[in-house]
């Protein structure tokens, strides 16, 4: 028999052992190691279906720290051990305390000051983050935001959630353990500051001059020995032949650095907010 | 005379229904006669991937169409359509890869039409890396395919029956089996010749052969040698027991010399030597085997004590060449460690080792051909060129006698940081021992996206001077590759990539004279073959095979 299907006779009890658990495990909190054990141990079970920046399964988003079908840490400890049934979300064998490291490794990634370590760089207000955002630093040209701004640049809905390894791990040494709250943040300090130091390539700028001198830039979405293809400035999608050009090559990134257009202040403000940016959790 | 020649010729021509065996094992030995057919997975069992068809040119290849598109069912995110079709008399047999059946099918190799489906749905199996199938072999009726599930399955050519299908027996480690089969049979006299892949899952390699009429297992090579044997002492403790070894490309034969060649994958755990000290024969070699008894002649070991999973799982390309002005009976090898060989096949000797990608693993050779390992698998990880998909890997390269040139599906400039971890063997669970961090790794879902021109890295589609071992030429793509090579006496060379483009190149410079945007990554072998005079080259990329001939 299915190790759910006894649960109903026993439910009370487990739920009150639960609380009563998570409860001790939330006064103690976690301990940075605890924290990055989780974080494995997210990696190498729930990755699969969720995707390390959790955002893979439509309408979830673990990182969030909002979740559908649970409102507090115990909850979320539930699922993960007993699954939702119904859903392609299996029961998993874990202690409450190995759920516990897990939950708390994924809400270590939601809300400012909780989630800045010693290390990060301080984040302000999130709300005023958003002004300067649409305003002073005028990023909706570029940049897009749920269903708002360019489509140009890189879209910015989820950048507040892990980025795809660039290089792929192969077997089975232990992997390290996936980026913290911290790193990102410094992560996007950096993409503030120095806009050009670490581009995904799936964020490449490409500069073409055709034969006749016209010049086409955009964002690179694919480049064989044949083809180059773009979404260019006016987000047209742009296929070109390359023996038709006269000169191409990836480019600089457009983005200015804003290490002396923004205040302090302003600076972080607009982590706070690029940083609350964790996808559409519906 | 002249009448029974007639009758010869005229029974021939009404075909092969007529005599009981259709393809007798002497039709396999002089294929070079026959360059309308496509008998082996090499076109020959000297594996050269050469075809004698003329009437595709450098000047007309520009003309090439599509003929007809074989499906396979939608594979799922490792499995690779790496099977080289036989053609057989008009007759093309080749196989879907088991997501989750066998499919094998004849079909009308003009217009792809199918006869008939054989379909075995194999129990459940381990393999780390895609449910692939390298394509069956044929001889006298009867089709031989080998699965993953470790069976030898032989299929009546011309009905799709089921004339055996027996459990290859292999060292209990538990179920589902570890061993499993991923190559195309080779087919020598009265033998079926196959070997196991899982070098990641512990299992102790072998080749071995067996009766083409019943199933029944005739000689075993091992591997790894047994406790007493020569090669035994380059393994420490009882690292022998799961040390890996595997077999996942097909052999060559030499009717001449009576042996049969075998590349060996790598030894396990993958990248971490430390469990496994010695050279580990004979994993990462080439053994060259009696073809009726299974003894080892000689071997040469491409990777001692390998740390960087460079399986040496290419296909042996047999050759007669001018060696320093005397004809030789040589064999020609482009390896994943990344470096080219010309070895001495009667005897094994080393003839010539040069690199023809970046190599910082090994810094030369000493005097007998061993390489100088210039770096060691550390815990703290190290940077080492190739990188774990080596610099080609098991897609087959071609050579031309009539250019003389070796053609490589290269990966240039990849490299990968090597780990290594203490691992215990446990069966059923993969043993590597450790991990890389790699740019580019193996094959996965089937996409073209491609933006990598500017990182250091690329594919290409390397002419080698066998003399020398230098490049005379290179053609450069913009990502990787895992396509096989073509060549032809009319100095073509066809192969693709993972940008999805198959192509035709002039062999002689590399120029590129045709190309065909297939939507998928090219994971096999082009073959070409004739029908009624009409010459046509089929290949697979991503879950179709192509077949192009020249628009008329």
């Amino acid at each position: 028999m299915h190790p759910a299907r006894k649960m109903p006779r026993v439910a009370f009890g487990v739920i009150a052992v639960l609380l009563s658990v998570s409860f001790t495990l939330a006064q103690h909190g976690f301990t940075p190691e605890e924290l990055a054990q989780g974080g494995r141990l997210y990696q190498s079970n729930c990755t699969g279906c969720h995707g390390s920046a959790g955002d893979q399964v439509q309408g979830v988003s673990l990182l969030s720290g909002k979740f559908r079908r649970a409102r507090t840490d115990d909850e979320v400890v539930a699922i993960i051990r007993k699954g939702v049934p119904g859903t392609a979300m299996q029961s998993f064998n874990f202690t409450e305390q190995q759920a516990g490291m897990i939950v708390a490794y994924l809400k270590s990634f939601a809300g400012g000051a909780a989630a800045a370590a010693a290390d990060a760089p301080a984040l302000g207000d999130a709300g005023r983050g958003k002004q300067v955002f649409e305003a002073k630093g005028n990023c909706l040209s570029c940049h897009r935001v749920g269903d708002r701004g360019s489509r140009v640049g890189p879209d910015l809905t989820s950048i507040g959630l892990p980025r795809p390894p660039i290089y792929r791990f192969v077997g089975v040494a232990e992997p390290p353990p996936p980026p913290s709250p911290a790193a990102i943040v410094q992560q996007l300090q950096r993409d503030l500051l120095d806009p050009d130091a670490d581009i995904s390539p799936v964020n490449k700028m490409f500069r073409a001059v055709l034969k006749d001198g016209s010049v086409v830039t955009g964002r690179l979405l694919n480049l064989d020995q044949f083809n180059v293809q773009l979404l260019d400035s006016k987000e047209r999608l742009v296929t070109l032949q390359r023996s038709e050009l006269r000169e191409s090559g990836v480019m600089k990134s457009s983005m200015p650095s804003y290490r002396d257009k923004l205040t302090a202040q302003e600076l972080s403000d607009l982590l706070a907010y690029l940083f609350s940016l964790k996808g559409a959790i519906q | 005379m002249i009448t029974k020649l007639r009758i010869a010729i005229l029974l021939l021509l009404i075909g092969g229904a007529v005599s009981a065996q259709q393809v007798p094992f002497e039709r396999i030995l002089n294929a070079t006669k026959e360059p309308q057919n496509w008998l082996t997975y090499g076109g020959t069992l000297f594996n050269q991937r050469y075809s004698l068809l003329t009437q595709i040119t450098p000047d007309n290849v520009k003309n090439l169409e599509l003929q007809w598109v074989l499906q396979v069912r939608t594979m799922d995110a490792t499995t690779k359509f790496e099977a080289t079709p036989l053609v057989v008399d008009g007759v093309m047999y080749t196989v879907k890869p088991p997501v989750p059946s066998y499919e094998v099918v004849a079909l009308d190799a003009a217009t792809g039409r199918i006869y008939w489906t054989y379909s075995y749905t194999p129990a459940e199996s381990r393999t780390c890396c895609g449910r692939n199938n390298k394509g069956p072999a044929i001889q006298g009726d009867r089709l031989y395919l080998a699965t993953i599930d470790a069976r030898l399955i032989s299929i009546d050519a011309k009905s799709g029956r089921e004339i055996f299908n027996v459990k290859v027996e292999s060292p209990n480690t538990g179920l589902p089996s570890d061993y499993s089969f991923t190559v195309t049979p080779l087919v020598v006299k009265d033998k079926v010749i196959v070997g196991p892949a899982g070098g990641e899952y512990g299992i102790r390699g072998y080749v071995a052969a067996f009766d083409a009429n019943t199933g029944r297992e005739r000689w075993r090579f091992h591997v790894i040698p047994e406790t007493g044997e020569p090669g035994h002492e380059t393994w420490g403790g009882k690292s022998w027991e799961n040390g890996g070894g595997s077999i996942w490309t097909p052999g060559s034969y030499d009717p001449e010399l009576n042996l049969v060649y075998w590349g060996t994958g790598n030894a396990g755990p993958d990248w971490n030597g430390d469990p496994r000290p010695g050279d580990n024969l004979y994993t990462c070699s080439v053994v060259a085997l009696d073809a009726d008894t299974g003894k080892l002649k000689w071997h040469y070991q491409f990777s001692p004590h390998d740390e960087f999973d460079y399986d040496s799982t290419q296909v042996p390309v047999l050759a007669d060449i001018d060696w320093q002005g005397k004809p030789r009976k040589v064999m020609m090898w482009a390896n994943r460690n990344g470096i080219f060989y010309v070895l001495d096949r009667a005897t094994g000797e080393f003839l010539l080792g040069k690199p023809f990608v970046k190599v910082t693993w090994m810094s030369g050779f000493d005097a007998k051909g061993k390489p100088i390992r210039a770096v060691q698998s550390s815990t703290s990880g190290v940077l080492v060129y190739p990188g774990n998909q080596g610099g080609t890997n098991w897609y087959n390269p071609a050579f031309n006698p009539r250019t003389g040139l070796f053609y490589i599906p290269t990966w240039e400039g990849t490299s990968s940081v090597f780990t290594k971890t203490e691992q215990e063997y446990k069966p059923g669970v993969g043993v590597f021992g450790g991990g890389g961090f790699t740019a580019v790794v193996g094959l996965t879902a089937p996409n073209t996206y491609t933006r990598t021109e500017d990182e250091g890295y690329y594919g290409s589609i390397k002419a080698i001077d066998p003399k020398t071992g230098d490049a005379k030429w290179a053609y450069k793509m913009s990502q990787v590759t895992d396509s096989g090579v073509l060549t032809t006496a009319t100095n073509l060379v066809f192969a693709g990539g993972r940008e999805g483009y198959f192509f035709a190149l002039d062999a002689r410079d590399g120029k590129l004279l045709w190309k065909s945007m297939l939507g998928g990554q090219v994971a096999n072998g082009p073959i070409t073959y004739a029908v009624n005079g009409k010459q046509f080259v089929s290949v697979t990329a991503g879950n179709g095979l192509f077949t192009f001939a020249l628009r008329q």
